[in-house]
């Protein structure tokens, strides 16, 4: 289905360079230049379709202007009763696929790829692979056969299609092999994986961060159980590093991390989540993970320069809109939307993106917010984070706490959960989490740690005189691994099975919470 | 590049001195892009070469000439804000077509665009500039027997450019101020073409025979839109075609259905190629190879459309769009005027129709009527005479009875025909010489009797020295008749009426004044109108003719009528006739004095 790329072969690396990396040295006028490009063809390719002519009360917009005014921002509801039956009679261009995701109620969200859309993505993984291994610019330790572990979920996750789509792509050996790739279980597929990477080593994974770090966890305790070396008749240099490396372990008397069998040149991360498994990454696998910024109904909207973790927008997989802090609570008439050169540093902004190559989301709210930073590679093109999704706010008066915020006070807590989840209503914050360790003194930390936080934000919460209150509800063990059991039986992918953690939706709290064995605690 | 490489220095200096040669020598474009495109494809062994100019006045780069194997479609142009244009002008170097995958701003290049780009084979894109402005683009297609272009190739294309450019541009430049020449002359020729009828069908006639000073025409047609359909408007050719004025043909997939949802125009470069519209067969089906579609839009609004058909293929480029479309705004006006005074023209006959037929119809009523009016009258005498009935009996009362209402009647009808005679413009004068003042007095006398029975006083008052005049005595008298008959009708009991008159150099102003109802000021201008009678007052309603009677019989005399009044307050009714020349004088006895408008008290 997609071409092969030479320039790794010929080792064309200056080439290569450009044409994957070349778009972080765009000036902003380039950059929208670009975008009003493919938004006009994306005029002419969807006009024809049925999906696109509805939505857009076949209007045929001549210009952005005239784009943003006549078409209305959507969400997926306004797909949903054709994507979901995957009917291809209202898309303009017929897909090479279908994907899906799962969404906020664990409802599939399925989205269809035209070819040029696919191979967007699949380029923006090896623009991901070259910038996720550079040290520099212009560097590219690309080797002609990487070796590639995807510890993602299968098809039709759109992280299933990585493995395949790059193998077309670029000369690559996956592990597991493309061939045994689906057949296996998830457990079966992360022994193969362990097994391949303990043998013959790894260049780059592909993961989502949580999984990954388990993952290291569980390999470095195999690596330390299991005292034997995997040679192979065919790799002696290997064979002797395998050696060398389990002699200074004993030698040292400390464990053996994956790291110290292999070391990646990258690993790349596609998720929200990989703030809190950095460092669990980093400890396992040597280094911290490199982040994309990836949408299933997009594709890749945003990659880091090399080393560096603020993000900068391809112009080629959607055209960019932003919905200003200010206008986020407007009650009245659509909110109005910015372009990518209206930014300001230091604010807020939440995602509007009109996918390109006859995709069918047009001025699709993703639901995701980013900041953009002040500090960064260039100074021109704006350089952003991942902040939150929409939905993982929760607001009490002038106190506003994310997931990531929250995350942190656990992690400031010193407490080791398997999982957590947070109810908010107006009384105050229900936090729901399942403990590693034993409770005691660690729950003081937490207590004092959740306090710390509340009160930094100037919010009443938690203060007795306020009327509102954050209660620590301590799930039974095991709660979390019967919810992922569940799940699994469903059909849902292991991976892919972690609950909201911001006010999930009522059946998953009931699923969640047991009828008894809960310890509430107050913090106030 | 290595210039001390003789064979290299050779070819360079052999290929720019041939283009050098050739820019002085051709000075038509087109003939300079064939000839370039020519050299280029033999100096560097190409299979293919296309050169792109920029139009006037638009700016895009369109397809100027092309020699090779794969023609690029004339459809293939660049816009102003085009990726690959924006990059050209903005850097140097030759772009491969390979390199509009790796470069950053060309990975967006539109997929029809590297379609097309694919399709003609072009693997070199390289910028003509002179002094860092972009004169031409020149696509080279592939090496012939499958080689590629080397570094040296670049390089000596690098070489040539300039001076390429060079030439290029000064022949653009020529180039374009001859089509401004032309246009700006055209465009006045056509102006006074378009002032100077107002027939459409004239105006078109001469509108094209202007344009094809310029361009192909072979057939030209307006097909104005209607509804559902498309009307053939106005046609012009000398190629047998099977349609006519007032055809018409259902819009759907018509040309001019794509202008209406588009508003721009359209070339089709060669209906043997492609045919977008149903129309294109039927064109290429009489021999039309080339054509040129114009929205006509008037107010900002879709009217119809204009097509130019030329025998030859790719007869019309982007700049004679340009031009048609700019020139097609001035040609909707001169429709639009023509229709407007056409359907002036004709509403204006109509109303002449209706208004002789009027006439005629009240003149064959009065003449109808005449007679049984007369036979009544003459039979009311005979009767009284006969039975010599007592005065003051009833039969008596009503034989005066009938003899007023005959003579009411022979009034109206006398009316009727004279109003139908001065509306069909068959009324003659007899002037005569009138003594004015016995004129005066006669009619004073005969309104006298109506007057006393309704008590109101009626006076005369003229000067003693008024002359002998040339008029129509009986004109006037029917005009004093009138205005007294009207001053007595709005004047209610008691009230007074005076008549006065006198001269005005050469003019003869007669005023009959009262102190009647008088006139509302919105009426003082429709009383003198056919059949309208003020519905103010509640007297017995008349035909409404008489004003307008007097009105006619003063101005078929060349004189003006007028009233002036105040509701309440009564009206003054004047009117003022012109009298002989000067080569007959009025009369003037002793004493008296002709009073002029500079005296006039």
């Amino acid at each position: 289905m997609l071409p092969r790329e030479s320039l790794i072969h010929w080792r064309d690396r200056k080439t290569l360079w450009r044409k994957y990396c070349g778009f972080l040295d765009l000036s902003i006028q380039e950059f929208m230049a670009i975008q009003r490009e493919l938004l006009l063809e994306q005029m002419e390719l969807v006009s024809g379709g049925i999906l696109a002519r509805k939505i857009m009360s076949d209007a045929k917009p001549g210009s952005i202007e005239e784009f943003r005014s006549l078409v209305p921002m959507t969400t997926y509801d306004d797909y949903r009763p054709y994507l979901e039956e995957q009917r291809e009679d209202v898309l303009a261009e017929t897909p090479v696929c279908w994907v899906h995701t799962s969404g906020r109620d664990s409802e599939f969200k399925w989205v269809p790829y035209t070819l040029r859309a696919y191979q967007r993505l699949i380029d923006s993984l090896v623009s991901a692979l070259v910038l996720a291994s550079a040290t520099r610019k212009g560097e590219v330790r690309l080797r002609k056969r990487p070796r590639i572990m995807f510890h993602l979920p299968k098809r039709p996750y759109l992280a299933g299609q990585f493995a395949f789509g790059l193998s077309q792509r670029i000369a690559c050996q996956p592990i597991p092999p493309i061939e045994t790739f689906e057949r296996m279980s998830p457990d079966e597929r992360q022994e193969e994986e362990m097994a391949m990477v303990k043998r013959h080593g790894v260049d780059f994974i592909f993961s989502l961060p949580g999984n990954l770090a388990e993952m290291g966890a569980l390999f470095a305790e195999r690596l330390n159980q299991d005292g034997s070396i995997p040679f192979s008749p065919l790799s002696p240099r290997r064979n002797l590093q395998m050696i060398r490396t389990k002699l200074a372990a004993k030698l040292r008397d400390k464990p053996l991390r994956p790291h110290h069998w292999c070391r990646p040149q990258g690993i790349i991360c596609i998720g929200a989540d990989s703030h809190f498994s950095r460092d669990d990454i980093h400890y396992f696998w040597g280094q911290r993970p490199y982040d994309i910024y990836l949408a299933t109904e997009t594709g890749c909207l945003a990659l880091p320069a090399w080393g560096g973790a603020d993000m900068t927008f391809t112009p080629f997989s959607g055209f960019l809109e932003f919905i200003p802090e200010e206008e986020w609570t407007k009650t009245s008439g659509p909110p109005d939307t910015l372009l990518l050169n209206e930014l300001e540093a230091g604010k807020r902004y939440e995602m509007v993106v009109t996918s390109f190559y006859g995709m069918p989301f047009l001025r699709y709210r993703l639901g995701d917010i980013i900041k953009v930073n002040t500090s960064g590679y260039r100074d021109s093109l704006p350089q952003i984070v991942f902040e939150a999704r929409s939905n993982d706010i929760i607001t009490h008066g002038p106190l506003e706490l994310s997931e990531k915020k929250l995350w942190q006070a656990l992690l400031n807590s010193g407490l080791r959960c398997q999982d957590w989840f947070v109810v908010s209503d107006h009384a105050g914050l229900e936090l729901y989490l399942e403990l590693k360790g034993e409770l005691g003194w660690e729950m003081e930390q937490l207590v004092a740690g959740a306090k710390t936080l509340i009160t930094a934000g100037n919010g009443k919460l938690g203060r007795e005189d306020s009327g509102s209150h954050l209660r620590v509800n301590i799930l039974p063990r095991g709660t979390f691994r019967r919810y992922y059991e569940e799940a699994q039986a469903a059909g849902l992918d292991p991976t892919c099975t972690k609950p909201v953690h911001i006010n999930p939706p009522d059946s998953l709290v009931r699923r969640l919470i047991p009828g008894h064995g809960v310890e509430k605690i107050r913090v106030s | 590049m290595n210039l001390r490489n003789p064979r290299m220095r050779l070819r360079s200096f052999g290929a720019l001195e041939s283009f050098t040669r050739e820019a002085q020598r051709i000075v038509e474009l087109d003939q300079l892009a064939s000839r370039l495109t020519e050299l280029i494809v033999r100096a560097f062994q190409a299979s293919a070469a296309s050169l792109m100019l920029p139009a006037y006045p638009s700016g895009n780069f369109v397809i100027a000439s092309s020699v090779g194997s794969t023609s690029p479609s004339y459809r293939l142009y660049l816009k102003e804000d085009d990726l690959l244009l924006c990059w050209l002008k903005n850097n140097d170097g030759i772009v491969r077509f390979s390199d509009l995958d790796i470069i950053p701003q060309l990975q967006a290049l539109p997929a029809r665009q590297k379609e097309e780009f694919s399709r003609i084979g072009a693997e070199l894109f390289v910028p003509l500039k002179n002094q860092d402005r972009l004169v031409g683009i020149l696509i080279l297609g592939p090496k012939q027997h499958g080689k590629r272009f080397s570094k040296k190739d670049l390089n000596y294309l690098g070489a040539l450019c300039p001076q390429v450019a060079k030439g290029l541009e000064n022949a653009c430049l020529y180039h374009e101020i001859q089509e401004r020449a032309a246009q700006l002359s055209l465009i006045a020729e056509l102006g006074k073409v378009i002032a100077s009828g107002l027939d459409y069908q004239a105006v078109m006639e001469a509108f094209l025979k202007e344009l094809k000073k310029l361009i192909n025409v072979d057939l030209a047609a307006i097909l104005s839109i209607q509804r559902k359909s498309v009307k053939v408007f106005a046609l012009m050719t000398d190629l047998e075609v099977p349609w006519k004025m007032g055809d018409t043909v259902p819009l759907e997939g018509t040309a001019t259905a794509w202008l209406a949802a588009n508003m721009r125009g359209l070339i089709e470069t060669d209906l043997d190629q492609q045919r977008r519209f149903s129309t294109g067969e039927l064109l290429l089906q009489h021999k039309i190879r080339s054509v040129i579609y114009l929205p006509l839009i008037c107010r900002g609004e879709f009217v119809g459309s204009f097509v130019l058909g030329s025998l030859q293929p790719a007869s019309y480029k982007e700049k004679d769009l340009i031009m048609l479309e700019q020139l097609s705004s001035y040609m909707v006006i001169a429709i639009e005027n023509s229709l407007l005074y056409n359907l002036e023209k004709e509403q204006r006959s109509r109303l002449e129709t209706v208004d002789q037929q009027r006439n005629e119809f009240l003149s064959a009523i009065s003449h109808e009527l005449k007679t049984p009016i007369t036979s009544v009258k003459v039979s009311a005498e005979i009767l009284a005479k006969e039975h010599d009935l007592a005065q003051d009996s009833s039969g008596a009362e009503l034989l005066e009875n009938i003899g007023h209402s005959i003579e009411r009647m022979e009034r109206r009808v006398a009316e009727l025909l004279d109003f139908a005679k001065l509306q069909g413009a068959g009324l003659q004068l007899s002037p005569e010489p009138v003594d004015l003042h016995n004129v005066f007095a006669e009619t004073i006398s005969l309104m006298t009797p109506l007057s006393l029975s309704k008590q109101q006083t009626l006076e005369l008052k003229v000067p003693p020295s008024l002359p002998v005049v040339m008029l129509d005595k009986r004109r006037l008298e029917q005009i004093l008749l009138n205005l007294l008959s009207n001053a007595s009708k709005y004047t209610p009991g008691g009230g007074h009426i005076q008549v006065t008159a006198r001269m005005e150099h050469y003019n003869l102003l007669v005023q009959v004044r009262d102190n009647g109802y008088g006139i509302p000021a919105s009426e003082q201008e429709l009383i003198f109108k056919p059949y309208y009678y003020s519905k103010a007052r509640t007297e017995a309603p008349s035909l409404g003719i008489g004003l307008a009677i007097t009105k006619s019989l003063v101005e078929l005399q060349e004189g003006r009528i007028w009233v002036e009044s105040q509701p309440g307050q009564g009206s003054t009714f004047s009117f003022i006739l012109p009298l002989e020349s000067p080569e007959n004088p009025p009369r003037k006895e002793s004493g008296e004095r002709i009073e002029s408008a500079d005296n006039r008290g």
